[in-house]
């Protein structure tokens, strides 16, 4: 689904990619999937290319959340909820929205990091917390309907958006 | 994912991964490394030249490997990590926990000093 517009205010995106899919962990090759055919659009529409970091950045916090809502939205047995998954490119910023019908999220809080030694690092657990530390706000909601909603934002940095700067 | 292992001459033991290396894989990675580890191979340098993708669970085997080679008497190398993996080991600073090298052979003679 695009949106070509020469006359765009920053809240209106430039383009974006919706895909609904079951919220099973086999599903997530559509989601990286989604993932490419949307840089292929951002190419696109940006004369400055996105540092590659930031890319990988963006793309890592997708993947912790998307993670989290499969592994547990959903509880073990029960038949995968939809989840849609879109992400938009605005002016100044990339969002995504995820939408789900799982159990609702309990955030389990921060991990204390007090690692010595190789024996005390932690194996697993940390996802959420990585995700935070990527984007520029990570946000979940429960409607009162029962649906999950997670929201993205990861902002340009000032290379992505200086003109004055080589591309 | 697929997963190869190489044992070499010099008493490395290549581990090849191709594909994500996310919650849904990274089981069957981390248990692939231990096992490979008991039959004896404790000088592991694994390839993640054809990673796309990690994520906190993938890097979680890694740890996992990391810490069975070590009590082992061995260690865990990594060996062309892409973009997105530095970008993870970095944010996470585990980048001063496992040592990375461009190559395979750059990781393997590293094992030889």
């Amino acid at each position: 689904m695009k949106s070509d517009s020469p006359d765009h205010s920053p809240d209106r995106s430039l383009i974006s990619e919706v895909i609904a899919i079951p919220a099973s962990p086999a599903e997530m090759g559509s989601v990286h999937d989604a993932l490419a055919r949307f840089w292929s659009g951002v190419a696109g529409h940006r004369t400055r290319a996105i540092d590659a970091r930031w890319r990988a950045e963006f793309e890592t916090a997708v993947g912790e959340i998307v993670a989290n809502v499969v592994r547990h939205a959903h509880p073990p047995g029960s038949a995968p909820n939809p989840l849609s998954v879109t992400f938009q490119l605005f002016d100044d910023r990339i969002e995504t929205h995820l939408l789900d019908h799982g159990i609702p999220f309990v955030d389990p809080g921060p991990r204390v990091a007090t690692v010595h030694t190789i024996d005390q690092l932690p194996e697993g657990g940390w996802g959420l917390e990585l995700a935070r530390g990527l984007v520029d706000s990570l946000l979940y909601q429960r409607s009162e309907d029962g649906v999950n909603s997670w929201r993205l934002v990861k902002r340009f940095g000032k290379s992505e958006t200086d003109p004055s700067l080589p591309a | 994912m697929d997963i190869l292992i190489e044992p070499r001459t010099d008493g490395t033991t290549v581990v090849s991964l191709d594909g994500r290396l996310d919650f849904v894989t990274a089981g069957a990675v981390r248990q692939r490394i231990v096992e490979t580890i008991k039959d004896g191979h404790k000088r592991l340098v694994v390839d993640l030249g054809s990673v796309p993708f990690i994520d906190s669970s993938g890097l979680g085997a890694l740890i996992g490997g990391l810490k069975a080679a070590r009590s082992a008497g061995g260690d865990l190398r990594i060996a062309r990590a892409p973009e997105q993996t530095k970008v993870v080991l970095a944010l996470t600073t585990l980048d001063r926990v496992f040592t990375t090298y461009p190559t395979i052979a750059d990781a393997m003679s590293g094992f030889a000093s």
